[in-house]
């Protein structure tokens, strides 16, 4: 077993095309196999993140569980990961699918395939809880910034910051508590992430300014399972419609409904038309 | 090929990061460590066990949980040190641990005769350390010092962690970017790689201009 793995290893180092998966569709793998896969980074707290026993908790792992029950599958599997390694992992075929706040988008869509929204996120800039100088986005020009690598906010970043001096974190808490000891002066973060870090953990830190972009989060899984991506769609149809998403976010978001707010998503970031 | 002209300015700079915390953290590992290797084998019984319970904790404990031990561990107790410091501070007790036993090791390695030759000639012990034992030890120990300097070249990827933006970071910004991170990580390799090519040369011309006594 392990002398073929070597070869199999030895061929993908030479530069032999090494396709990541089986090339059958993800949906035929998780019913044969009764397990859904499901990465996410499990320290952006309430989205997803470790309870005190260890055990992955928040919204996006509450969503995959009510996914995988409606998939028929019968056991989820959790795999920590990072933003950074998302898109390689799900074409290596490491997991089946993300489930981490990802925002959609176009450069993202071309690697990998995404499901419908499942929920909106409003990306702030936040601060040191005494910060008065810095009032948004506008005040960020050559200061130190604690982004995490692969997201959205690392991208806007470097397009938008002049002269950003960008502070790479594994996650967004790592940033986030670095920022309230002053080794950062700002960060990009999801709104959510950062209210309830100060609020929970006590963390000195607040937004700055309103929200920088409204995003559309979807579940991004191998861009050929169509079967795959036609059942996570319609599973997150259901949930929208008979109230397990709005529970499910009421839960961890301070009562906010995700539902409606899907429902409010404008045509363009893939809401009602 | 146009990966790596387009990230080349950005691998440059990762790799100036790599080799700064490389070579400071060797420099001052192999002075740290000679000063633990010396209290290692001193008469004084306390130096002795503090020496040993070092070797035994840095040796012992993985380099990953020391960098965020010294990086998101001491802002609690109030010491917050920027990124790059941190880095050095945690590769430089790391590799002193490492070192001093090759250190030791080399001392251990020259004859006894020499102690007596040299005490003979009334000697103090620390010109006879100086003089007589240690550039015999370093000539012993300069292999396994070598490896550590190379295997140390290539912890240095770990400071990504604590937000160091060296070559290992680099190479994983371009991969997200780019999506192309089977180049972007052969790219790092193979500079990881000339870099130690160059070190083992330069270990090899060391161990041969020391082996002329000796030819």
């Amino acid at each position: 077993m392990s002398a073929a793995l070597t070869v199999v290893v030895v061929a993908c180092l030479a530069g032999v095309a090494c396709s990541g998966g089986t090339g059958e569709d993800t949906l035929e793998r998780v019913r044969a196999a009764g397990v859904l896969r499901v990465a996410l980074t499990q320290a952006n707290p309430p989205w997803n993140f470790l309870d005190r026993d260890g055990r992955p908790a928040g919204y996006d792992v509450d969503v995959a569980r009510a996914v995988a029950g409606r998939l028929k599958a019968a056991r989820v599997e959790f795999v920590g990961s990072d933003y950074a390694s998302f898109i390689g992992g799900v074409r290596a075929d490491r997991f089946d699918i993300v489930i981490s706040g990802q925002t959609i988008t176009a450069r993202r869509g071309e690697q990998v395939g995404f499901s419908r929204p499942y929920a909106v996120n409003g990306v702030s800039v936040f601060v040191r809880r005494g910060e008065t100088a810095i009032r948004g986005v506008d005040d960020l020009a050559g200061k130190r910034i604690a982004v995490s690598e692969g997201t959205v906010e690392a991208e806007f970043a470097r397009a938008n910051i002049p002269g950003a001096d960008l502070r790479i974190y594994r996650n967004a808490t790592l940033g986030l508590t670095d920022l309230s000891w002053g080794r950062a002066d700002a960060a990009l973060v999801s709104r959510f992430l950062g209210l309830h870090l100060a609020a929970a953990k006590g963390l000195a830190i607040r937004p700055a300014g309103p929200i920088l972009r409204t995003d559309a989060l979807g579940m991004s899984f191998r861009k050929e399972s169509t079967a795959f991506k036609r059942e996570v769609d319609r599973a997150v149809g259901d949930m929208i419609s008979d109230g397990t998403l709005s529970s499910i976010s009421r839960r961890w978001f301070d009562g906010l409904d995700m539902a409606a707010e899907l429902r409010a998503l404008a045509p363009d970031l893939g809401g009602p038309r | 090929m146009d990966l790596i002209t387009a990230s080349l300015p950005g691998l440059l700079n990762g790799l100036a990061i790599t080799v700064v915390l490389g070579g400071v953290s060797f420099a001052l590992g192999f002075l740290i460590g000679g000063l633990i290797a010396l209290a290692r084998i001193s008469r004084f019984g306390a130096l002795k066990v503090a020496a040993i319970a070092y070797v035994s904790v840095f040796r012992g404990t993985p380099l990953l949980i020391q960098l965020m031990l010294v990086y998101f561990g001491l802002p609690q107790l109030g010491v917050r040190v920027p990124p790059i410091p941190s880095a050095i501070l945690a590769f430089t007790l790391y590799s002193a641990a490492y070192m001093s036993e090759n250190l030791r090791g080399g001392v251990l390695a020259v004859h006894a005769g020499q102690w007596e030759a040299a005490g003979s000639l009334g000697m103090p012990y620390h010109r006879i350390m100086r003089r007589i034992i240690f550039p015999q030890a370093l000539r012993v120990a300069t292999p396994a010092i070598g490896s550590r300097f190379i295997a140390l070249m290539k912890d240095t990827s770990l400071a990504s962690v604590i937000t160091v933006v060296e070559l290992t970071r680099v190479a994983e910004s371009v991969g997200s970017s780019s999506f192309r991170y089977v180049e972007a990580f052969v790219i790092a390799g193979v500079v990881y790689w000339l870099v130690n090519g160059l070190l083992s040369a330069g270990q090899e011309v060391l161990e041969r201009r020391m082996a002329r006594a000796y030819a």
